[in-house]
């Protein structure tokens, strides 16, 4: 997808190909330069608690579209359910007369 | 420390994803009894328009209360206050969900009880301000309605949910 990146003396100015605009100030740009470098440096450092920590972001990752999966099977379990409690009342469960 | 706190955040992460995924098919009996005894409830002749609008809220939302949690969470202290000023709107609330055949009632809250634990289990730390903040709010407007009314009138969190369900379900109709 074809951008366009300017860094002046306000910020940074990303302009994407579909009329997309995205601005951020100096300090933000530099506050994110700066936690991406001591990311970068944390992981040179800590090769083993980087990869174990990717790990466990990939699980939460799998979990989550594992749930989605799931939550869309419960919904429709669930429905069903409604439909089926729908169907078996015939009458009023209320009405005394007719229950008699 | 340093050190670990990336570890220690992706680990809580993994723990917080498993909870609430077991937690979510845990719940799944107490939602197929929700939808049984709601649909009977919604079936019978007992329960009043209002009511019946209720019941069917609670059935539609048994999988996500997210905006109207919110909704009251920031708009209690709003809506005590109108409660302070207009409190026969929501007596008539009040009366206009009861339900007089005691099968009916029984039937009515155990579905309520039912929604409230599902939607427990689908926004726990949610459900729970909205627990906290709700019994705080909740006594320090009893307590003002006792200073200006002189009568004790004890407006549940409860109340208000159904009054911001019913202005939010007024809004989706119109």
């Amino acid at each position: 997808m074809p951008y366009l990146a300017i860094e002046s003396s306000d910020g940074l100015h990303i302009k994407g190909g579909a009329g997309t605009e995205f601005s951020a100030s100096q300090e933000t740009v530099a506050s994110f330069e700066r936690m991406w470098n001591s990311t970068l440096e944390w992981a040179h450092s800590n090769p083993s608690l980087f990869v174990v920590s990717l790990v466990f972001l990939l699980i939460v990752l799998s979990i989550i579209v594992k749930g989605w999966t799931d939550s869309t099977k419960l919904k429709h379990e669930y429905e069903d359910a409604r439909k089926n409690a729908r169907t078996q009342i015939p009458l009023p469960f209320n009405d005394k007369d007719d229950r008699a | 420390m340093n050190t670990y706190w990336p570890v220690i955040l992706s680990g809580t992460l993994v723990v917080y994803a498993i909870a609430i995924r077991r937690l979510q098919i845990a719940v799944q009996p107490l939602r197929i009894e929700l939808a049984e005894k709601g649909e009977r409830l919604l079936s019978s002749n007992d329960l009043s328009k209002d009511a019946k609008d209720h019941v069917r809220f609670l059935l539609d939302s048994a999988f996500g209360l997210r905006r109207v949690l919110l909704a009251c969470l920031f708009l209690m202290p709003i809506f005590a206050i109108f409660y302070l000023i207009y409190h026969k709107n929501f007596l008539d609330i009040d009366r206009s969900l009861q339900i007089k055949d005691p099968e009916s009632k029984i039937c009515f809250d155990r579905v309520s009880a039912l929604h409230e634990r599902i939607t427990l289990a689908n926004h726990p730390f949610l459900f729970t301000c909205f627990r906290t903040v709700g019994s705080i709010v909740m006594l320090i407007f009893t307590l003002l309605f006792i200073l200006f009314w002189g009568s004790f009138q004890w407006i549940s969190r409860g109340d208000i949910m159904v009054f911001i369900e019913k202005k939010l379900h007024h809004r989706r109709l119109a």
